[in-house]
């Protein structure tokens, strides 16, 4: 029983960064009507100006140099990740000024390739700064062995609870953007009639860079907290946005919530189905795939995803 | 939002329940001989372990153990002083390599047949048509093809090469060997098979190197027999499995560092003789040839070791981000030791998540596999659960230890290492540096000084001819030595050493182990061994 609730324990960690990306990702989807999967090689970038912005300038990590200017660097580990959510917050919106203005315009598998060619274009910036070596990133939360709650002889580990702390008020935070902000309100008309909203005077295009600006620093948080209990490395986000997108398919593409709860499941199902059924762990991305069809099967709008109508 | 949480959490605990017990998800060899109906456990306890190839014997590592605890740690043999005193002991033991095969014969003859120490033979009549013994020797430069992870989980080990390319660059500065300067081409195969494969059919095809090396066993074995049906030298390849001591089968391929089966049989003798009885030993394992080599061989010592009541096993994808829900399956049975078999980012993850789950403060001693010796790749980053793991070492100086920072070699090593472009912080560019460039440099010469010059052939009797040489990386009493068909394992000893975190160095427990020559011959047949 022990060993039954450590796994559920040791999901619920994995669950909160699946559920950060995913929520980033459905963010983007909201805001453009297409899938961003460059969305985690953007958080990555952000995760590597953390690290560079935390890290002595003497350090071989590229980027000190150009933080050493500013006052009171290296700094501390959550200041560099708030700095760094911001910064790859920004990195979005440029990215979308610059590259990806009609994103919402192109056909859906125009923008799955253009999304694709933006994400190899990303990953490769970021390896050729920082190569490919895993580095430690840091902890942005006690993580020593005596840093844990006990749940019934299992561990639930300080990281896990500060992870779900932070995702979920980031999420708060997002929630309150869209539900107390004109513009918030402007996203989510443009949101559920494109159309209509742009007849009353919203700008989609800059509601868009907003949303992606969004996406953007999500993924970035997601991206230190994933770092900050292994190591930092420029194949992190691309293993992470499989399982994210796995996440808010399941949950459902218009639902925050459902991303959210969808990275909960998915996290459970890759940590408990291979657990008790013997699988080898290259199998755990199987499980976690086998649960998204199975729901994609009898609910293909996701669990909290709206169905879709069509007006005759 | 509340309800639907809690709702998904039961229907996941409850799922999950009903899924199996908590003994279905790994393996146990003790419970796998148990079942074995043709050897029942009992019988199979009081056999001696035979000799599987690859490693000396279990009773002669235990006695070689046993006399190495009783040296003193920093008992320091003569060795030379000053670098002009190495390069002196260094020319002496290639001539002596020379004379050897002066006098003894070795070389292509003009029957097509190499013949070179100790019964090695080769017969190039049965090389490719058209096959060129100074194929990759272009207009005074050595082509040399590499293939390593330089991306990926593994990437870390790529930093080998930089290392290594750092000291031909040096060499080329130097002159060159022979007459020839060095031009290294790597690929990146990103530590999977099939881009091995696809990287080496483009140097056989197009850049025709005059020598290959690869890095990982899933690679090597991936491209071995091209390599020898090519009749092209894969020399000192960077991985540890006991596959490559087989110079009859695969006379063109060589290995390098102390045989993953020696170094299990050395986790073994010592648990046997620092642990209480009837320990549990838990095994994290990287899923692919190189953690199955640890694997295997240590299931075989533990079948057979009546001190270990079992040895529990839980595989990991080389590829996973995080070892969270192996090590805790792995925690849940209580283990007494803990040995991490893997290597690159999983170095650093098993560090951590044996921390985390509380398997380091519960057992009476923690191992991590000697690729991961690094103390800059992978302790630093590991942080303070690193303090206290064990490691059999396979003998090598870490040229990022503080214990070395006075090391003639090493500190030459890491001020060369940057001045020619590497970075002497990062532990795996001094490896490829300090321990594997000094032997390629030793291989090279002495092929020059054989008949012929540098060649193919000559390069394969410079390395199985390799008798004594006296590694500077290599700690006191550990010997470089290759003989034809008789020793086909360089590095033969070992330290076991204890990390200490406070000093950043690798603490030796007691002496050297010498297992020089002990290790039979290991023709692998996949699935089956030795």
């Amino acid at each position: 029983m022990t060993l039954l609730i450590q796994r559920v324990l040791d999901g619920l960690f994995n669950g909160s960064i699946y559920a950060a990306l995913a929520v980033a990702i459905a963010i983007s989807h909201r805001a453009t009507g297409r899938v961003n999967l460059a969305q985690g090689e953007i958080g990555l970038f952000g995760g590597y100006v953390a690290l560079a912005m935390a890290s002595p300038a003497t350090s071989y990590v590229v980027g000190t140099a150009l933080f050493a200017n500013l006052p009171g660097h290296p700094f501390h580990l959550w200041m560099a990740t708030l700095l760094a959510v911001f910064v790859a917050g920004m990195l979005a919106v440029a990215l979308q000024w610059g590259l990806m203005r009609d994103f919402d315009e192109s056909t859906p598998q125009r923008a799955l390739n253009r999304s694709i060619a933006l994400l190899i274009c990303v990953s490769a910036v970021i390896t050729s700064q920082w190569g490919t070596r895993g580095r430690m990133f840091g902890e942005l939360f006690p993580s020593g062995s005596s840093d844990f709650v006990s749940v019934f002889g299992a561990r639930l580990r300080y990281t896990t609870i500060g992870a779900w702390v932070v995702v979920l008020i980031a999420c708060g935070f997002v929630t309150l953007f869209l539900s107390k902000t004109k513009a918030g309100l402007s996203f989510r008309a443009l949101t559920d009639n494109r159309a209509s909203s742009v007849l009353v005077g919203i700008q989609p295009k800059k509601l868009m860079a907003i949303g992606w600006g969004i996406s953007g620093a999500l993924a970035a948080l997601a991206a230190s907290l994933a770092a900050s209990m292994s190591l930092l490395d420029s194949s992190l986000m691309f293993r992470t946005l499989i399982y994210s997108l796995a996440a808010v398919t399941l949950g459902g593409f218009d639902s925050l919530r459902g991303a959210v709860i969808g990275g909960i499941i998915v996290a459970q199902a890759q940590t408990l189905i291979p657990g008790y059924l013997g699988l080898p762990t290259e199998m755990s991305i199987v499980a976690a795939l086998i649960v998204l069809i199975a729901v994609l099967v009898f609910r293909p709008w996701g669990l909290f995803g709206q169905r879709p109508v069509e007006r005759v | 939002m509340k309800k639907n949480f809690a709702a998904l959490a039961v229907v996941a605990m409850v799922a999950a329940a009903c899924g199996g017990d908590d003994a279905s998800d790994t393996s146990s060899a003790s419970e796998a001989a148990a079942e074995d109906a043709d050897a029942p456990a009992e019988e199979a306890a009081d056999e001696p372990a035979e000799d599987t190839g690859g490693a000396a014997s279990e009773e002669e590592t235990a006695d070689a153990l046993a006399e190495a605890s009783e040296e003193d740690a920093d008992a320091v043999a003569e060795l030379p002083t000053t670098l002009e005193g190495w390069q002196e002991l260094w020319a002496s033991e290639r001539a002596a390599v020379v004379a050897a095969a002066e006098a003894e014969g070795w070389g292509l003859g003009d029957d097509g047949i190499l013949v070179g120490p100790a019964g090695f033979t080769i017969d190039t009549n049965e090389c490719p048509e058209g096959w060129n013994n100074d194929e990759g020797l272009d207009d005074g430069v050595i082509g040399i093809g590499i293939t390593t992870a330089a991306s990926g989980s593994l990437a870390a080990y790529g930093n080998i090469y930089a290392g290594l390319g750092a000291y031909f660059d040096m060499l080329n500065d130097q002159g060159g060997i022979g007459g020839y300067t060095f031009e290294v081409e790597v690929k990146d195969d990103e530590y999977v098979a099939t881009k091995t494969i696809e990287a080496w059919s483009e140097f056989f095809q197009s850049t025709k190197p005059l020598v290959g090396h690869t890095l990982g066993s899933p690679n090597t074995f991936s491209v071995q027999p091209e390599f020898n049906a090519q009749c092209v030298p894969q020399v000192m390849v960077a991985t540890g499995h006991q596959a490559w001591g087989d110079p009859v089968n695969h006379p063109w391929t060589t290995g390098y560092q102390l045989s993953y089966a020696s170094e299990a049989l050395l986790w073994g003798a010592w648990i046997e003789a620092n642990t209480d009885p009837g320990v549990v030993v838990a095994g994290l394992v990287m899923d692919n040839d190189f953690g199955l080599a640890y694997e295997q061989a240590f299931k075989d010592f533990a079948d057979n070791s009546d001190h270990i009541s079992s040895f529990e096993i839980v595989r990991h994808d080389p590829a996973s981000a995080t070892l969270t829900n192996e090590v805790t399956t792995l925690a849940a049975k209580n283990p007494d030791v803990f040995i991490s078999m893997t290597a690159g980012n999983p170095c650093v993850l098993a560090i951590q998540e044996a921390g985390r789950s509380g398997i380091i403060e519960n057992a009476q001693a923690v191992f991590t596999p000697s690729v991961c010796k690094s103390i800059a790749s992978y302790m630093d980053p590991a942080g303070e659960d690193a303090d206290g793991w064990y490691i059999v070492g396979g003998g090598i100086k870490d040229t990022t230890d503080a214990g070395f920072a006075d090391d003639l070699w090493i500190a030459y090593a890491n001020e060369k290492l940057d001045e020619y472009g590497g970075d002497s912080s990062i532990s795996l560019q001094g490896e490829g540096f300090a321990n594997r460039g000094i032997v390629w440099e030793q291989v090279f010469r002495i092929a020059a000084e054989l008949e012929g010059g540098i060649n193919r052939t000559n390069i394969m009797l410079a390395q199985r001819g390799l008798l004594n040489f006296t590694h500077p990386a290599l700690l006191d009493g550990i010997k470089m030595n290759l003989n034809g068909n008789e020793d086909a394992y360089f590095i033969e000893g070992s330290d076991i050493s204890k990390y200490d975190l406070a000093n950043r160095t690798w603490v030796k427990q007691g002496g050297t182990i010498d297992l020089s020559g002990l290790s039979p011959n290991c023709a692998w047949v996949p699935g089956e061994g030795c």
